[in-house]
């Protein structure tokens, strides 16, 4: 697939680990590992509002098509 | 709500599962009681046959109608084996994986196998059970009823409904995998 998850890259300019981000977005740590890794279907946009509200940037930051 | 409609498929499932394993633990054993105590059972539990047999019959013949009886016996074990295997991953939680397809697909064709196990049995039996019989006596039998034909429809319905528990696997893996 042509999108790009750049999530890694946000959590280390935010400098926040990945267990901290899952748990105040609500989801579980292997969910948020399944959609660094680019294995995700699709993303609720209630969960990219929950992680651009977290990580203070645009969705384009995270999601990019190549 | 749906948390506990989980729980409860898991727990029957849990039973029904052990019961399959009885099951396939007591056909062998009964086919082979009955047929080892063949000449001392009432009447009513040979009606059953497609031919009717007065006279007691030898340890051979005996011997042989049991390994004619494994035929259907073996499918109904197959089949309960797959809905041992179905019950264990419901009891597990799986309700619409690739396995749990694979297990409607086996059903639906072990039911199918079924009916020509049982119209081979039919067949082969009567031959055993009337072979020692005087010649014009002996008799072959081929049976095909309206219960054989709803087997055969139930069949190819299991079968579609693998068909549409394919779709329903995928769902289940779009879910899975969306975030």
């Amino acid at each position: 697939m042509a999108i790009v998850i750049n999530l890694d890259m946000m959590l280390v300019k935010r400098k926040i680990k990945s267990n901290e981000l899952a748990q105040r977005v609500g989801i579980t740590e292997q969910n948020l590992s399944i959609l660094k890794t680019g294995k995700a279907k699709a993303i609720r946009f209630t969960t990219l509002d929950a992680i651009c509200k977290e990580l203070d940037c645009q969705p384009g930051d995270i999601l990019e098509y190549q | 709500m749906e948390n506990e409609n989980r729980k409860r498929i898991q727990q029957v499932s849990g039973k029904f599962g052990f019961f399959f394993s009885a099951l396939i633990i007591c056909i062998p054993v009964f086919t082979l009681l009955y047929w080892l105590f063949f000449n001392s059972l009432p009447k009513g539990f040979t009606t059953e046959l497609p031919v009717l047999t007065n006279q007691t019959l030898s340890l051979s013949t005996r011997a042989l109608a049991f390994l004619v009886s494994l035929i259907p016996a073996s499918v109904a074990i197959y089949g309960l084996l797959t809905l041992k295997e179905l019950f264990k991953l419901y009891q597990k939680g799986i309700v619409f994986s690739a396995e749990n397809v694979k297990c409607f697909r086996c059903l639906g064709y072990t039911l199918i196998s079924w009916v020509g196990a049982n119209m081979i049995f039919i067949l082969l039996i009567s031959v055993v059970l009337t072979f020692n019989n005087p010649v014009g006596e002996r008799q072959i039998v081929a049976q095909f009823g309206f219960s054989d034909l709803a087997t055969l429809i139930t069949g190819a319905v299991v079968i579609l409904v693998s068909w549409v528990m394919i779709e329903a696997s995928k769902l289940e893996d779009e879910q899975a995998y969306t975030i």
